[in-house]
């Protein structure tokens, strides 16, 4: 249940208005009030061992270099 | 129990004394966002922890932040080694020096000695897992704000390594928050 | 040089041990990640034979039990970790 959330995980980028009925939510269809949701990650490919410990993480989608050009966030 | 292993998880290998770098890093040794208090945070939370996913997560982060904390205490080290007394006059840290020569000590870059208020286990698991949350961005935080004071890359390699790691661990905890609130859902309805 | 051979021995473990670490960290949370699991078991036992091969030659990596050592007590010998790496 956990792993097979049934949303729609695509991005929304920021700055973009949406009109109500076109918008998709990425929270699990029975998402409620005062909690926060994660997405898991799902695991396909790695980095090889030197390049991981190198990097700091074998996960490409959780690579996130120094310097980062956006101030806020990872 | 822990056993100890003799290497760094991450190589520290700086070849020149700089003190005044010292007294910044060392606050990921004893500060309020460092390695210290992150490991001591999730060591002690994982008691109150209400699933095996938990107590498993919170014992492996708690275990890897004190290799962080050994990482950042070889970096204190390795900066003060060699250093002559006027560098570290020059450099502003004649006030560590006078308590500490060129010894490891845990506290703030403020000279803030380590507290466990920087700390708490509050034993509700959503609020310590979300307490956990905010100690990794605040450590990714001060990790950015290191690397831009430093220029030496044989310091900023280690930085950046535990830079990414915080990364990972607020991944971890996200994943298990999630586990944790299913299993406190599922039993309300028991 | 010995030393060099040593230090490649050593950043080899390390890069292996780190894949350990990674795949530990998300198992915790994806404990039926089949493919994980796999991969993590594979790691361990590589890192216990080149741990076995380093410890051969250059004495114990860990303590209390989990390595043996030479004679004399080879455990205590520098460099520490925070010296040389």
């Amino acid at each position: 249940m956990i792993d097979g959330y049934s949303y729609n995980q695509s991005g929304i980028s920021r700055g973009t208005s949406y009109s109500t009925s076109s918008f998709i939510s990425p929270y699990p269809a029975n998402s409620r009030l005062a909690r926060a949701y994660f997405i898991f990650q799902r695991y396909t490919k790695s980095f090889p061992p030197a390049e991981a410990l190198d990097k700091g993480t074998m996960f490409p989608d959780l690579y996130s270099p120094w310097p980062t050009e956006n101030r806020e966030g990872i | 129990m822990w056993i100890y292993e003799k290497k760094l998880e991450f190589p520290v290998r700086i070849k020149n004394p700089n003190p005044q770098m010292a007294k910044l890093v060392v606050t990921q040794y004893g500060g309020p966002d460092g390695e210290l208090a992150a490991s001591l945070r999730y060591l002690s939370q994982r008691y109150s922890m209400p699933i095996p996913e938990a107590k498993a997560l919170l014992t492996d982060i708690g275990t890897e932040e004190l290799a962080h904390f050994e990482m950042v205490g070889s970096m204190v080290y390795q900066l003060m080694k060699g250093a002559s007394k006027e560098e570290i006059k020059a450099a502003g840290a004649a006030d560590y020096f006078v308590d500490h020569d060129r010894g490891v000590y845990p506290a703030s870059a403020a000279g803030n000695p380590f507290t466990a208020a920087y700390i708490q286990s509050k034993g509700d698991p959503i609020a310590d897992l979300h307490e956990d949350l905010a100690a990794e961005q605040k450590a990714r935080a001060t990790y950015d704000y290191l690397l831009k004071m430093a220029d030496d890359p044989d310091v900023k390699e280690p930085l950046k390594f535990l830079r990414q790691r915080e990364v990972v661990h607020f991944q971890r905890f996200g994943e298990i928050l999630m586990k944790v609130q299913e299993y406190l859902d599922s039993k309300k309805y028991f | 040089m010995n030393n060099n051979e040593r230090a490649q021995l050593l950043d080899n473990i390390r890069a292996i041990e780190f894949m350990a670490v990674e795949l530990n960290l998300y198992l915790d949370t994806h404990p039926d990640d089949q493919k994980a699991l796999r991969e993590y078991n594979s790691f361990t036992k590589q890192l216990m034979a080149l741990k076995d091969e380093y410890q051969r030659r250059y004495g114990p990596l860990s303590n209390f039990g989990t390595a043996c050592s030479q004679y004399p007590w080879a455990w205590i010998n520098d460099p520490w970790p925070w010296e040389l790496d």
